[in-house]
């Protein structure tokens, strides 16, 4: 079933219907307290989550220009103030938004791309120990715990919640660039690793060792 | 990276099975898997870049969803903090272990144990606490010979107590004792 009925066939009640379900759906996203996804707004509404999909859209596309908008995220569909309008609404109700460091950010990045992961594995990636950057970044419930590993120890894991996902204005982790597509300059990057201190070559005999090389037993 | 660094060290120092003279190789490799190390590292810099520029624009996105959950401030979750690495499974565990050792019905002797609520406790264990500063172990805060009914409003104080703020958990070890500790604000 489609919505793209040809104009000579369009009837009043068509019509009608169709504005309708648009109001009703304005109207529910209006008062939604989280994102709505698809097939919860199809219920709602009484059509399939593909037709609830494309009212979505519609109404998107009946906001342009006004100070809201239709945005996909955390799986869901919401309305919500244009960010270009933002700081009127903030003298609103001046809502405390915090601000993460660098340090909290590339570990989210980290468990983003890797989770569920373990402590030990995130501080292996950054090279440093992560546990007050993750235990931050739980306290604000961007990420939690997601069962144990079942290796030597069973170590907590971790995963991103909804809350990261609506925080950043993520519909998924998926919406993240693959990683693998990221440019990076590689000849900076080996030019930025610190020679190694030199130790004795692999197949040259080791000068403190006891048993006498045999060069140095032809030279005498 | 310093413990990689310090592997490749000694791998370096032990005597190595004669090979033929392609010393450029041997001692680029090493260094070939920080520097791939490196580029990752760099990928997830980038990822947090955008991110940040992300949550830059979201700060000025605003919907229902901050007036029902309060502000957007983060919705931090006191317990976990206090919880320090004791996940709620831990907890939940320990309790479970417990409650399974208890007696169905008051063990024997003539003396008549005194009704509870967890409001009693609450203030028992918050009194026991405040001449503890080294903390009590978990299972200390349950009565020996306790019902199981007992040992569930007992578990339940607990819970309060994390929930207020005003006693925190921590585990040493996985699988050790758990301790509890008062908050010092209390």
């Amino acid at each position: 079933m489609t919505h793209q009925e040809p104009e000579t066939e369009q009837t009043g009640q068509t019509q009608d219907q169709s504005r309708e379900r648009l109001a009703a759906l304005e109207a529910v996203l209006f008062m939604a307290a989280e994102p709505l996804p698809p097939a919860e707004l199809a219920d709602i509404l009484g059509v399939t989550p593909k037709e609830a999909d494309e009212l979505a859209h519609q109404l998107d596309a009946a906001y342009a220009g006004r100070g809201i908008q239709v945005t996909r995220v955390a799986g869901g569909y919401q309305v919500c103030t244009r960010p270009e309008f933002g700081p009127y609404v903030a003298k609103l109700h001046k809502p405390e938004r915090f601000r993460l460091s660098r340090a909290a950010l590339e570990t989210l990045a980290i468990v983003a791309y890797k989770q569920p992961v373990t402590r030990p594995e995130v501080d292996a990636l950054r090279g440093v120990n992560s546990d007050s950057v993750l235990d931050t970044l739980v306290q604000y419930q961007l990420i939690c715990e997601a069962g144990r590993k079942e290796t030597p120890g069973r170590p907590l894991l971790y995963r991103t919640t909804d809350n990261f996902l609506g925080h950043f204005g993520l519909n998924s982790v998926a919406d993240l660039p693959r990683l693998d597509a990221i440019p990076v300059d590689e000849a900076q990057a080996r030019a930025d690793v610190p020679p190694l201190p030199p130790g004795p070559a692999p197949n040259q005999p080791d000068p403190e060792s006891e048993s006498t090389p045999p060069d140095e037993q032809s030279a005498e | 990276m310093a413990a990689q660094l310090l592997e490749i060290k000694s791998r370096m120092l032990l005597p190595q099975p004669e090979r033929p003279a392609e010393d450029e190789e041997e001692v680029g490799d090493p260094r070939a898997a920080l520097v791939a190390q490196l580029i990752e590292y760099r990928r997830y810099k980038a990822v947090a870049d955008e991110l940040r520029a992300r949550a830059e624009i979201q700060r000025f996105v605003f919907s229902r969803r901050d007036l029902v959950n309060g502000n957007g401030n983060g919705h931090q979750d006191p317990a976990y903090l206090l919880l320090n690495q004791v996940s709620s499974f831990d907890l939940w565990a320990a309790f479970q272990t417990l409650l399974s050792r208890a007696a169905e019905a008051p063990t024997g002797g003539e003396v008549v144990r005194p009704r509870f609520t967890v409001g009693q406790k609450v203030a028992a264990i918050v009194a026991r606490l405040r001449w503890a500063p080294e903390g009590i172990s978990f299972v200390d805060l349950f009565d020996e010979g306790a019902t199981r009914l007992e040992l569930i409003v007992t578990f339940l104080a607990l819970l309060e107590l994390i929930r207020l703020r005003r006693v925190r958990v921590a585990q040493q070890q996985l699988f050790g004792e758990i301790r509890v500790y008062a908050m010092d604000n209390t």
